[in-house]
């Protein structure tokens, strides 16, 4: 998906609150973001992403939210 | 030195000579915020039913003489109240009545709590993809809770927090109702209804405690509760109602009967306005609710809930039989927001009390008065 296509889906979710397609689109989202981790700030997008992927999946009960939360205390950038 | 308000003196009289509050009591906003303070937030007080929240996740916020409050039903299956506010910037956390699938998130910056109140996500706190930063500390800052009782399937709040334990201050209640004790079981949606009145929240109360007005005000009602077989219930600084000995059963019959009831019961029915905003109703075979939120001064959203001994009961008598408390409640709102209207005359002095049919109105006005006093 390009990174339009994603922009419109993420859109899209949001506005039918459909937040397991939201988890979907910002994990596809952060592992866009990933590939840049080699860049300046490649990581740090990547958490943003998966960020939002995790508010997402807690609001929702969501079970993903594990190990979302997971990945970024790895990071340590979660609890 | 502080001086004895001399119209609060008055009320608090005995009946025959006493006055009734005045005016400013139901009109003066500085008034209603101190009677807020004095006789709603310091105390217990009636916030709203359990039945409302069934299910785990269940959330219902409530306009508490305008402190934002939300009750929630945990995944533990407790149902609990807090300020309905986010600990960040302090926006209101939940607007309307939903459940709540996993956390409770904050509309603004998405902090999220659990249901119990814990603080368990801040977003891009410590920056972009950062959800850490030193200054904030998840387990100081969870949602603020109030102090809540369930009884009755009434949520029962102490905003202050430093009243007496609930099965203290309310001793004499549980005592009075202590035989009806038994598991009460909400008639569901045909169950509930709301009235929106234009009247101070003690004028619902006042005309709820005395049953001086039935004939003229309820003459069906009267014909099967005549007022010659009412009586007073008077436990000053508590509660205060009425109740007669001609009760006849609902729909004929059509409910079984609450379970341990005294003999007395097959005919006696209740009617008790325990200060300050809770209003109930006993009857063998049903019971009731009243919950006054009041909305300023001059407007009151009376919430009534009926309740039966079994969750089984016939719809159509349960739809029948709130119908007909529906329309004993609506009679009365000529008269209470007539009531208000005549708090606009300058310089009325709050009226005054039958010593042989008002006792109970005056218990209610006594105990406000020595509350607002000092
Ligand atoms: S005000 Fe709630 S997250 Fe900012
Ligand atoms: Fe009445």
């Amino acid at each position: 998906m390009s990174a339009a296509d994603l922009d419109t889906a993420l859109h899209g979710a949001a506005a039918r609150g459909d937040a397991a397609a939201l988890v979907g689109l910002y994990l596809q989202a952060a592992a866009g973001s990933a590939g840049l981790q080699a860049v300046a700030g490649g990581e740090g997008r990547a958490a943003f992403f998966l960020t939002q992927a995790l508010i997402c999946a807690l609001e929702a009960g969501d079970p993903r939210a594990a190990a979302l939360r997971a990945r970024l205390r790895a990071m340590g950038r979660e609890a | 030195m502080h001086q004895p308000d001399p119209e609060l003196a008055a009320v608090c009289r005995p009946v025959a000579t006493a006055r009734g509050l005045p005016n400013a009591h139901y009109t003066d906003p500085a008034t209603h915020a101190r009677e807020a303070e004095r006789l709603f937030f310091a105390g217990w007080a009636g916030l709203g039913v359990a039945a409302d929240l069934p299910a785990p996740g269940d959330a219902v916020p409530v306009d508490f003489l305008g402190v934002p409050l939300v009750m929630l039903r945990g995944r533990d299956g407790r149902l609990r109240v807090f300020q309905n506010i986010c600990r960040h910037r302090g926006m209101v956390l939940v607007a309307e009545p939903r459940n709540i699938p996993g956390a409770l998130r904050c509309p603004y910056h998405s902090w999220c709590y659990g249901l119990d109140g814990r603080l368990v996500a801040t977003p891009h706190v410590g920056g972009p993809g950062m959800n850490l930063h030193d200054a904030i500390d998840r387990a100081a800052l969870g949602l603020i809770e109030v102090r809540s009782h369930i009884w009755r399937d009434i949520v029962w709040i102490n905003l202050s927090g430093d009243a007496p334990e609930f099965e203290t201050a309310m001793a004499p209640a549980l005592a009075h109702l202590a035989e009806f004790e038994a598991p009460l079981h909400h008639g569901g949606a045909d169950s509930r209804f709301t009235l929106e009145v234009a009247c101070n929240w003690k004028l619902a109360v006042e005309n709820y405690c005395e049953s001086y007005h039935l004939p003229w005000v309820h003459p069906g009602l009267n014909s099967y509760s005549r007022l010659e077989d009412h009586y007073d219930i008077l436990a000053p600084g508590h509660f205060s109602g009425q109740g007669t000995r001609a009760y006849r059963p609902a729909g004929a019959g059509a409910f079984p009967d609450f379970a341990g009831l005294a003999p007395r019961w097959d005919a006696a029915a209740d009617y008790l306005a325990l200060y300050p905003n809770v209003l109930v109703g006993v009857h063998r075979d049903h019971a009731f609710v009243i919950l006054l939120l009041p909305q300023g001064p001059e407007r009151v959203r009376e919430e009534v809930h009926l309740y039966y001994a079994t969750p089984d009961t016939d719809p159509a008598a349960r739809a029948a039989n709130a119908a007909l408390w529906k329309t004993v409640f609506e009679e009365d709102i000529a008269v209470v927001e007539g009531m208000q209207r005549g708090r606009n005359a300058p310089g009325f002095d709050g009226g005054r009390f039958s010593p042989a049919m008002d006792a109970a109105t005056h218990c209610f006005h006594a105990w406000a008065a020595a509350r607002l006093a000092g």
